[in-house]
């Protein structure tokens, strides 16, 4: 488990992450969105032991992370412009990596290399910047460290890839300890693949939500109550977030599960009434709108 | 927590990471040195005796600093250290390195003991492979093996210091520009410093103690003292001085402290190195102003003082230009280094602590050696607490031909320790009158001296003064009843030493006879000189007539020219054992008499514009003749101005002076 307490790192008088606060739980993929600028980059570097926090702390498995090579060992950082070795190809970097983390499982590399296409012999110089990609992302799950932290991890790969990255890391997630946690400024990519997603905006966490929880128990529902009072009843009774009336038609955001809101909204005898399913970006949006944040203008 | 990633495999990763260095270097060290070595030996059989190729062998290519392999070592320290850390200037280099489970330290250690493989081991494999020429062609010499472990380990030394002091360098800085910018700063800012402090006093202070010749700045930075404060320097004054035959051995101690306190120093930043400093131009935020700071008050002193002492006249810089120059400088300075740490203009004078303070700094040590504020130029400790004294005045180098250090700077203070003396009344009283001559000299009827006063606390206090002719005169003269101080001055023990093979007697009238004098009695005549020189009052070296010079030849070392007073009376006697020693110049020995004459205001420095007066009237040649002085002014100026006599005889053409009050009436 990552525990992050108060953590601050300040370049240059500005505050790139600011007292943040937050735990990831082992065994899931956590999403960190966040616009550019926001500080997820430094996160990450932050909770791989790249930078040094000027306050706060980062435990990882109880553990401070700077200058730890041990808790390193469990630990893979993955940055958005990879570094390789000069004049490596993907096998030196393979061995390298072998040589590094003691549990790189070079027999999956191989596997996974001839799958997404990578020749291990040619130079990583000559690959385009999505293979690039593709090969520091194998080297990250193959180093079979509990954590792998992603920065920008999509961004460059196409379409296919992307949902073959994805798939890798559901497997990996499914078959050992393993917490990726990826760092996006698009919240799009990780709704379909994150089990847990943090907000980033201005240097602190605005929260950290396990997406399945706040898919289970938000819903957005339209109806059609034709007795006025009846409608402000419901209103009133359920757990609102976001409403708002068309016509005749009334949608709203509420908390709460399916069951628990259609059977209030059939109580009030709707002529017509639907759950309609939301979008982990609209999730996001009700949300912030309660914190008080309007972040339409900062979420893709 | 330690790492459990082998320390072999790192650097074994590290090396092969960067073996284009040991490809390089292998290349240089093993086969492009040897062969050129090879080449040049061949070369020398032509024209070289098998003795002075095994002296170039030795010195030259085995020696310590030898001139092939030495500046490989240094550039390949240079350069090791510059790629072992080079990585902190790249953010994407650095995120992947420090997120790797491997501690700072164990990086350390594996580029350092990399860089010392990848340089080092060709180095000695190159070493090892011009021992086996040297022993294969017969040039190594039996002491080229006994000194092959201490001239490998010197060097070796030598590469971990300069690649140390490099690193700190590129640790210290966040982009490869001002890494390089460091390295220059970390090898040469000491000298510069030293060299400045020497040249500021130098130009500055009237009184400060120089060896005559005002050395300009880059004179300075090649003093002795300043070069040990640069490590690729001082591995040359080290190199030097072993060359020389000298123990280093406290110099290899010294050394070896240095480079334990710059590896350490090296270690320490890198493991404090905060990794977002890649891509500025300091790593460390705290470390900006300091290096402003300290850049800006070294340039401002320095632009100030050498503008402002164009006029080349010590102790006497032109007041408004030093605090003009020195002030722009600062200013100029720290917005360039501002400029350079920001990249921004608007920012140049936004850090107002850092250049309020090196503009302060500049101009209090402007203020201070200007109108010298802490009373340097005029400070002579009280006589109680003064232990010893001891003197030195350029005016009497010429006296003897083994007296005089004024060449060697660097000694000069053992010099002065060696002419110490308890009884310093005489230097005191000399030390008073220069005090009080200070800014107001002409340097007409002064001579310039040298004072140390060894104080009961142990410290040494130097200075140079104009002191009074007659006020110098009987110091001097007091000092030479002391028969240690005389034979020191006049390097009467040097005399005693030496062997000459053969005298010759170069007459007053210019003809030269070899002195007939058997092998076993040659000892007698030095004997006999030292005598004269050891009792003859300062009076004869003053005002005393030279009736003609022995010249004594060693082999090969050519000839010393002794000169012989006439009231050498002794010496003569033993001279006119062997030879005919005329005591005088006579009318008619004379073939021509020239008085030039440039007493004239505009013509008095200009020999073209000289009078020529013929003598060639016997009379008025016996009145130039008893007036005439012969031989070189010592302490006294004893001549009149402006006139010199040419006197030609069969023999040779000499020129001569005039006694003050002694001109003829027809001049």
């Amino acid at each position: 488990m990552i525990e992050v307490r108060e953590l601050t790192k300040t370049f240059d008088n500005i505050k790139a992450v600011d007292s943040v606060s937050t735990t990831i739980s082992e065994c899931q993929i956590f999403g960190l969105v966040g616009s550019n600028g926001a500080g997820k980059s430094t996160f990450l570097r932050l909770l791989s032991g790249v930078l040094k926090p000027d306050k706060g702390q980062i435990l990882i498995d109880g553990e401070e992370v700077y200058e730890n090579s041990s808790v390193k060992e469990e630990v893979c950082f993955l940055s958005d412009t990879a570094y390789f070795l000069p004049n490596a190809t993907a096998k030196t970097m393979k061995n390298y990596y072998k040589m590094i983390y003691r549990k790189f499982n070079a027999e999956q590399f191989d596997k996974l290399a001839e799958k997404f296409h990578i020749e291990q012999e040619r130079k990583i110089s000559t690959f385009s910047k999505g293979m690039k990609k593709q090969v520091s992302m194998l080297l990250g799950v193959c180093s079979n460290t509990k954590y792998l932290l992603c920065d920008e991890t999509f961004d460059g790969l196409d379409p296919v890839m992307r949902q073959a990255v994805k798939s890798l890391f559901a497997s990996e997630t499914l078959s050992r300890e393993f917490t990726p946690i990826i760092a996006s400024h698009n919240l799009r990519e990780l709704e379909d693949i994150c089990d847990a997603v943090g907000l980033l905006h201005k240097g602190g966490i605005l929260f950290t939500r396990d997406l399945e929880d706040m898919k289970f128990h938000i819903h957005k529902v339209q109806c059609v109550i034709q007795n006025s009072v009846m409608e402000e009843k419901l209103l009133s009774e359920l757990e609102v977030l976001q409403h708002e009336k068309r016509g005749s038609v009334l949608s709203f955001i509420s908390r709460g599960t399916r069951e628990e809101i259609m059977s209030r909204v059939e109580e009030k005898e709707p002529i017509f009434m639907e759950s309609i399913p939301l979008s982990l970006e609209e999730i996001f949006i009700s949300e912030m709108e309660v914190e008080g944040y309007d972040i339409k203008n900062f979420i893709l | 927590m330690t790492s459990r990633i082998s320390f072999y495999k790192l650097l074994k990763e590290d090396i092969k990471k960067r073996v284009w260095m040991f490809l390089m270097f292998i290349t240089l060290f093993v086969v492009i040195i040897p062969i050129s070595t090879m080449i040049q030996y061949e070369g020398q059989l032509a024209y070289s005796t098998a003795k002075e190729i095994q002296i170039w062998f030795q010195h030259d290519i085995m020696g310590l600093g030898d001139v092939k392999m030495s500046p490989l070592i240094v550039m390949g320290a240079i350069i090791s250290g510059i790629t072992s850390f080079s990585h902190l200037h790249s953010k994407k280099q650095l995120d992947f390195y420090n997120s790797l489970p491997v501690r700072r330290e164990k990086w350390f250690a594996v580029t350092y003991v990399s860089s010392l493989l990848q340089i080092m081991a060709p180095y000695v494999l190159g070493y090892i492979l011009h021992m086996i020429m040297g022993a294969v062609n017969r040039i190594a010499v039996p002491e080229v093996f006994g000194s092959a472990l201490l001239i490998i380990g010197a060097n070796i030394l030598f590469f971990l210091l300069i690649y140390a002091v490099t690193s700190i360098a590129i640790i210290l800085t966040g982009k490869s520009i001002t890494g390089l910018l460091g390295v220059c700063v970390l090898m040469f800012y000491g000298p510069t410093v030293i060299a400045l402090k020497e040249y500021i006093m130098l130009q500055a202070y009237e009184t400060y103690m120089t060896t005559g010749a005002m050395y300009g700045f880059m004179g300075n930075i090649y003093g002795k003292r300043a070069m040990t404060a640069s490590p690729i320097m001082a591995y040359y004054v080290i190199a030097d001085k072993y060359g020389q035959g000298d123990s280093i051995t406290t110099s290899i101690i010294i050394s070896v402290i240095a480079v334990l306190a710059a590896s350490a120093a090296a270690l320490i930043l890198y493991k404090f190195r905060p990794a977002e400093g890649a891509g500025k131009a300091m790593a460390f935020k705290k470390s900006e102003p300091v290096i402003k700071f300290l850049a800006a008050v070294t340039a401002g002193l320095l632009f100030g003082v050498t503008v402002s002492s164009q006029n080349n006249t010590q102790g006497e810089m032109s007041t408004g230009w030093l605090f003009f120059i020195s002030i722009l400088a600062v200013i100029i300075v720290c917005a360039v280094i501002e400029f350079i740490y920001s990249m921004d203009v608007k920012m140049i004078f936004k850090k107002k602590i850092s250049l309020g303070a090196a503009l302060l700094l500049t101009a209090a040590i402007c203020a201070v050696i200007r109108f010298d504020l802490t009373g340097y130029n005029s400070y002579l400790p009280k006589k109680e607490e003064i232990e010893a004294m001891s003197i030195d005045t350029y005016s009497l180098n010429g006296v003897s031909p083994y007296g005089g250090y004024w060449w060697d700077g660097e000694r000069y203070k053992d010099v002065l320790a060696k002419r110490k003396v308890q009884d310093f009344d005489g230097i005191y009283e000399a030390a008073q009158d220069g005090i009080g001559r200070v800014g107001k000299h002409d340097s007409g009827d002064e001579n310039f001296v040298t004072i140390a006063c060894y104080l009961k606390n142990g410290k040494t206090v130097y200075r140079s003064y104009w002191v009074e002719e007659e006020t110098l005169f009987d110091c001097i003269e007091g000092l030479f009843q002391m028969k240690e101080y005389r034979r020191e001055v006049l390097g009467l023990d040097q005399m005693e030493e030496e062997t000459f093979h053969t005298y010759s007697f170069k007459d007053i009238l210019g003809k030269t006879t070899v002195v007939p004098v058997p092998i076993d009695r040659m000892k007698n005549i030095m004997d006999a000189y030292i005598a004269e020189m050891e009792t003859q009052p300062l009076s004869v070296f003053t005002d005393g007539n030279v009736i003609g010079q022995l010249i004594c030849s060693e082999k090969g070392d050519g000839d010393t020219y002794f000169p012989i007073y006439a009231e050498f009376t002794d010496m003569i006697r033993v001279l006119e054992e062997y030879i005919e020693v005329p005591g005088e110049l006579k009318p008619e020995d004379i073939i021509s008499m020239d008085i030039k004459d440039f007493r004239g205001e505009e013509n008095e420095n200009t020999y073209t514009d000289a009078q020529n007066i013929k003598v060639t009237e016997a009379e008025q040649m016996q009145e130039v003749l008893d007036g005439l002085r012969i031989g070189d002014d010592f302490i006294k100026s004893t001549t009149e101005r402006g006139l010199h006599v040419e006197i030609t005889t069969k023999y040779d053409t000499e020129t001569y002076y005039i006694r003050k009050g002694m001109l003829p009436d027809f001049l």
